[in-house]
């Protein structure tokens, strides 16, 4: 295929795939840092680019009047090159940057003078960070001029957003903002290698200019100053080349010399960007000067993402043309460390040899022979012992075997691979033959956060904690991109180890590859398709079952991407059955999935297949493309019907089932995931009481390292929804949902509805899916809380999750034990039933003025100061607007539930009218009804006496 | 307004239908054209192009997703605006990705395929994807967005992004191969 055939591909992409694509319909979001972020590079390297500009000229044009003592003055005296004119356009807009608010002010300072840009000046004001309570703001003023500076450590350009667009007279390096007010007083910006210079004062703009810059090329920091540096700081910010460190240099850096035709005319120049950057310049160029190649190394520390972003590869570069002139841009990313920009006008033959050398460098500086027996012990740092995460295997389905992975000069045998629910390999088990190593791999794992400062040996992108024991065993996490290799070694040296290492971190293997694809010859396919026992006793039971609507969801199976169209489940609710359909490229196939069947009976018992053992495998493949095929699968059954594939593809499917085992009960929770929209937000507090598993909802806002911060109820199905969330992002969200209207989750079958508190075991079944963030990890719990359920979703740690369950059992032990037992009832002939002492009293309408019936509950209560407990038949009605009406009917003395006799009626009242007060008692004979009326309004009470009178009347 | 609003208005030859695209999509179809126009003297004529291009062809076309009509209409708009001026001058991100693309599929020997079976390999390997890999694939090989860009846009860490690439590039080699699109 060619490039343009390429084009012409590109081209005919069909417009379904560009629907969703992002609509750019805003301004970009941050159109300055966006315009100046291409170029970061050349931001900051840009310094000793000028200087090294200087000093060309110099070398070049010895009558330069630009003297450059040393590196700390690379900015000084650029000005004397610019005009006025130049000058005065740098001037033309007014400084809109923020000033420093919110930073602490700091009173106690300190006195003495400080020598900058020639005159003294001491400090008049500082500020602290809120966040590291560090100065990071000095604002000094001069002893012997009208001048004030202000320098400001680590400004983000991003959270300044100034309003206007800064100029570059000196370069990329330094964005530059000035202004002059009528009254002659100049002020100005200067934002270099994340400081901020500001300068007022009664100076001239080419003087404020000059001096902000030469405040930048000094690299002079606040923060230095506020410690007590008093005097200017010679070579800060730039390094000779014999202080930059050996071994940061090292194989990297060509030593000069020639390349083709070209001579090194600049062969150091060295910069050290303050602690992050350190970056080297060379510049070779032809004899007549006409060629020249410009090569610069940048050494970047982590967060700094100013550099244009590299492939992973070890080696890229991408070249160009400009108009008449060839220049070339090249780029390579050695190992993550270097970044080498080349640019320049040479011959192309010139350009490779330079790529060739630095290649041939590369390599000589990633031996591993070039690292001693104390190098290597200095990465196995012994912190291994402190990870331990990812390594959550549960959940997905288990395929065993798998390709062979070959590295580092060992074979290791794949034990099994770990699909997700989509049936995407994610993790893998592999060993040696011999038993020396172990190799885990997790793939979505984000550890960047868990390993701030992990070692990278050779200079590899990598993450790695290793430890190595006395007894010549040895333990390794190593990190690449987004996959994390556990490596268990024995009887290895630290050498073989690190070997091992390098070898996967430089061809780090894909899960996905290890996950073998079928590969069976014609006669296995066969026998695939055995034609006895077509006549299956086969479990299509959907009498007396449910058939769920379901909404479409999209279930891929292997490579094929199937809807779910059909679920029914049984009587008690549990699904049971499913259907699902596949249609794309003249191919159908339909998949009937049985859950909870015994087949072995019926069947004589698994035997082996080409697909595997303890399978049960019937069906029949037809000349005329039609297939059907009879699976069993633990106590699953399949039936698969095909339209339109071969033969393989038909058996591939079948592999792929096999691998996912999908059921009827799991496809359906995967449905119920997908909730209702919030309606309101509640406080913990009430969304215990309002919830339908009351009690169950912990009242604690802080679990493990976990905050609450959202509570929502929903209202069809009632799913109560609380989120925690700690300060890392890491989160817990609890689902409080209605057996009724949902499915549980995951695991066993919702527990059954026999309106009492079950056992006080909580039922956990973790499973782990990949999102963005890395694994997440979905929990159901049930429990038994007359028809709720309870299930979690959760990308947090172990010990959080286990402080939600034993909070949230803790809520049930109470109950249990310490607070009287309740029975929660969903209508009022239920809670009548139950309570045949008020039998007639419970108004049966669920309706009442504006409240609606929300929660009845009937039992034992402990309110009596007698210490005695009575029947007691609480009924709550809640209204839209969140207004409760409680009424409680009881058996206990009216002098022990009422301390006011006023607020007692007697049933003449009852009929009657109502009392003021917010609570009231009614004598009803046998028993007593209590009326919280709360916050409702009269018409509620109104209604509710009206309807409290009638059934009173009926019972007469 | 909604598409379909626009869409009736484009089949009742209401020119504010126009108007109400430049509205909509009109930082799409600029987004579109500055990853392979770098003049934005070309990227305004383009995009009145581009409109004029839906006027003339709504109807009969009825687009399914006037987004991606439009993104597409102006695709081809900027990348036959840049056969006219030279190849030197393409944006450096649409070079960048071409080039990306094309070290791993184009290996210079003419597979001879005409559009549309070009179109069937393209489209059948995009159905493969799942959504966010296939965004992430469009995002960076069909409007050529930086890497960046596409993390700001997509949520996904950049290192991430470029493994995502890299993977789905060598998907889509195995895939050109199996269709005998690859030697």
């Amino acid at each position: 295929m060619t490039k343009q055939e390429m084009e012409r591909m590109l081209a005919q992409v069909d417009e379904q795939h560009l629907a969703d694509l992002p609509a750019h319909d805003r301004p970009a979001r941050r159109p300055l840092l966006r315009r100046i972020l291409p170029v970061a590079a050349a931001l900051l390297l840009a310094v000793p680019a000028v200087w090294m500009g200087v000093r060309l000229a110099e070398r070049i044009t010895p009558q330069s009047e630009v003297a450059v003592e040393d590196g700390q003055a690379c900015y000084a005296g650029v000005t004397a090159r610019m005009t006025d004119e130049d000058i005065a356009g740098c001037f033309s807009d007014s400084i809109m940057m923020k000033s420093p608010d919110g930073a602490i002010t700091v009173d106690d300072l300190p006195t003495g003078t400080i020598d900058l840009v020639g005159h003294p000046f001491h400090i008049t004001a500082a500020w602290k960070e809120q966040r590291t309570r560090n100065v990071s703001i000095v604002r000094l003023t001069a002893d012997d001029a009208d001048l004030t500076l202000t320098l400001e450590a680590a400004v983000d350009l991003d959270i300044l957003m100034p309003q206007t667009d800064p100029v570059y007279p000196m370069g990329y390096s330094a964005a530059f903002w000035g202004h002059t007010s009528e009254d002659g007083r100049t002020a100005c910006d200067l934002l270099a290698c994340g400081t901020r210079y500001h300068l007022e004062g009664a100076v001239d703009q080419r003087t404020a200019m000059e001096m902000v810059y030469t405040l930048a090329g000094q690299r002079r920091d606040p923060r230095a100053i506020w410690q007590g540096e008093t005097d200017n700081i010679t070579g800060r910010g730039l390094v000779a080349p014999e202080d930059v460190p050996a071994s940061v240099m090292a194989g990297i850096v060509p030593e000069g010399g020639g390349f083709g035709g070209l001579v090194a005319a600049c062969p150091h120049l060295v910069c050290a960007m303050g602690e992050t950057i350190i970056s080297y310049e060379a510049e070779f160029r032809s004899l007549d000067q006409t060629e020249f190649i410009k090569a610069r190394f940048a050494q970047y520390g982590a967060g700094y993402s100013g550099l244009p972003d590299l492939s992973q590869d070890s080696l890229r570069s991408a070249s160009g043309e400009i108009g008449d002139c060839r220049d070339y841009q090249y780029f390579w990313n050695i190992d993550g460390i270097w970044g080498v920009f080349v640019s320049g006008t040479c011959r192309e033959e010139d350009m490779a040899l330079f790529a060739a050398e630095l290649e041939r460098l590369h390599d000589a500086a990633a031996s591993l022979d070039s690292l001693t027996d104390d190098d290597i012990a200095a990465l196995f740092n012994g912190n291994a012992g402190t990870i331990d995460f990812a390594l959550d295997l549960l959940g997905g389905e288990r395929v065993l075997g798998g390709t062979p992975l070959e590295v580092g000069g060992m074979t290791f045998q794949t034990d099994a691979v770990y699909l997700d629910a989509d049936g995407v390999p994610k993790n893998a088990a592999l060993h040696t033959a011999d038993g020396r190593a172990q190799l885990t791999m997790l793939t979505g794992v984000d550890w960047t956060d868990r390993l701030p400062d992990p070692v990278s040996p050779l200079g590899i992108p990598c993450g790695l904690h290793a430890t190595y024991f006395d007894d010549g065993q040895s333990e390794c996490y190593l990190h690449v991109d987004d996959v994390q290799y556990v490596l268990m070694t024995s009887e290895m040296t630290r050498r073989e180890v690190l070997a091992l290492i390098v070898a996967i971190a430089r061809h780090p293997a894909d899960v996905a590859s290890l996950y073998a694809p079928l590969d069976l010859t014609e006669e296995e396919l066969d026998a695939c398709f055995p034609r006895k026992k077509a006549a299956i006793d086969f479990a299509p039971d959907f009498d007396g079952g449910t058939h769920l609507t379901m909404v479409d969801m999209d279930v891929w199976i292997g490579e094929r991407h199937f809807w779910l169209t059909d679920v029914y489940e049984a009587a008690d609710g549990t699904p049971r059955n499913a259907r699902l359909g596949y249609n794309e490229s003249g191919q159908t196939a339909t998949l009937w999935i049985f859950d909870g069947v015994d087949w072995t009976d019926t069947l004589g018992g698994p035997t082996s297949t080409p697909l595997g053992d303890d399978l049960g495998l019937y069906g029949s493949y037809r000349e005329d493309g039609c297939s059907e095929s009879y699976l069993h699968v633990a106590d699953s059954q399949y039936l698969l019907n095909t339209e339109g594939m071969d033969k393989r593809e038909v058996v591939q499917l079948l592999s792929d089932i096999i691998a996912l085992r999908p059921t009827a009960l799991t496809l359906a929770q995967r449905n119920t995931m997908q909730m209702p929209a919030p309606s309101r937000s509640l406080t913990l507090a009430e969304a215990d009481w309002l919830a339908p598993c009351e009690g169950w909802v912990p009242q604690k806002e802080r679990l493990g390292g976990l905050t609450a911060d959202r509570c929502l109820l929903t209202e069809e199905p009632w799913t109560l929804e609380v989120a925690w969330t700690a300060n890392d992002g890491r989160s817990l969200t609890a689902y409080y949902t209605l057996a009724t209207d949902s499915r549980a989750p995951l695991g066993e079958p919702a527990p059954a509805l026999d309106g009492a508190w079950s056992d006080k075991t909580v039922t956990q079944s973790p499973y782990a899916t990949a999102s963005a963030n890395g694994l997440t990890t979905h929990y159901a719990v049930h429990a038994s809380a007359g028809r709720c359920q309870v299930w979690v979703t959760a990308d947090c740690l172990p010990e959080d999750f286990t402080a939600f369950v034993e909070c949230m059992s803790g809520s049930a032990y109470a109950d249990a034990n310490d607070v009287p037992r309740e029975t929660h009832f969903a209508t009022f002939e239920e809670a009548e039933a139950a309570a045949p002492f008020c039998r007639g009293f419970v108004p049966h309408d669920e309706t009442v003025g504006n409240a609606t019936l929300s929660l009845i509950s009937v039992g034992q209560t402990a309110a009596a100061p007698d210490g005695e407990t009575y029947p007691t038949l609480t009924v709550t009605y809640m209204g839209r607007d969140e207004t409760a009406l409680v009424v409680s009917f009881t058996e206990m003395p009216l002098d022990l539930l009422a301390d006011d006799p006023a607020s007692v009626l007697d049933r003449e009242t009852l009929v009657g009218g109502l009392r003021p007060q917010n609570r009231r008692f009614y004598d009803a004979g046998e028993f007593r009804i209590m009326v919280g009326a709360g916050d409702v309004p009269q018409r509620d009470l109104d209604a509710y006496s009206e309807a409290l009178y009638q059934h009173l009347y009926s019972e007469q | 307004m909604k598409d379909s609003e626009i869409i009736a208005q484009f089949f009742a030859r209401d020119e504010a239908a126009i108007a109400a695209c430049q509205t909509r999509y009109g930082g799409l179809v600029r987004h579109v054209l500055r990853r392979i126009v770098q003049d934005e003297g070309d990227v305004e004529e383009c995009e009145s192009d581009t409109w004029m291009a839906a006027w003339t062809s709504i109807p009969p076309a009825r687009p399914v997703s006037l987004r991606a009509y439009l993104a597409k209409i102006a695709r081809n708009l900027g990348c036959k605006r840049l056969e006219y001026r030279t190849a030197a001058k393409r944006a450096p991100e649409m070079q960048v990705s071409l080039e990306e693309l094309g070290d791993c599929i184009a290996d210079g020997t003419p597979c001879g395929a005409d559009d549309t079976a070009l179109g069937e390999a393209i489209n059948a390997f995009l159905a493969s994807l799942p959504d966010a890999k296939r965004r992430v694939f469009l995002l960076r090989y069909w409007e050529f967005c930086s890497i960046d860009e596409i993390a700001d846009m997509t949520g996904f860490s950049v290192s991430k992004i470029t493994s995502m690439l890299y993977r789905m590039r060598e998907k889509l080699r195995r895939h050109l191969t199996e269709r005998g699109l690859l030697s």
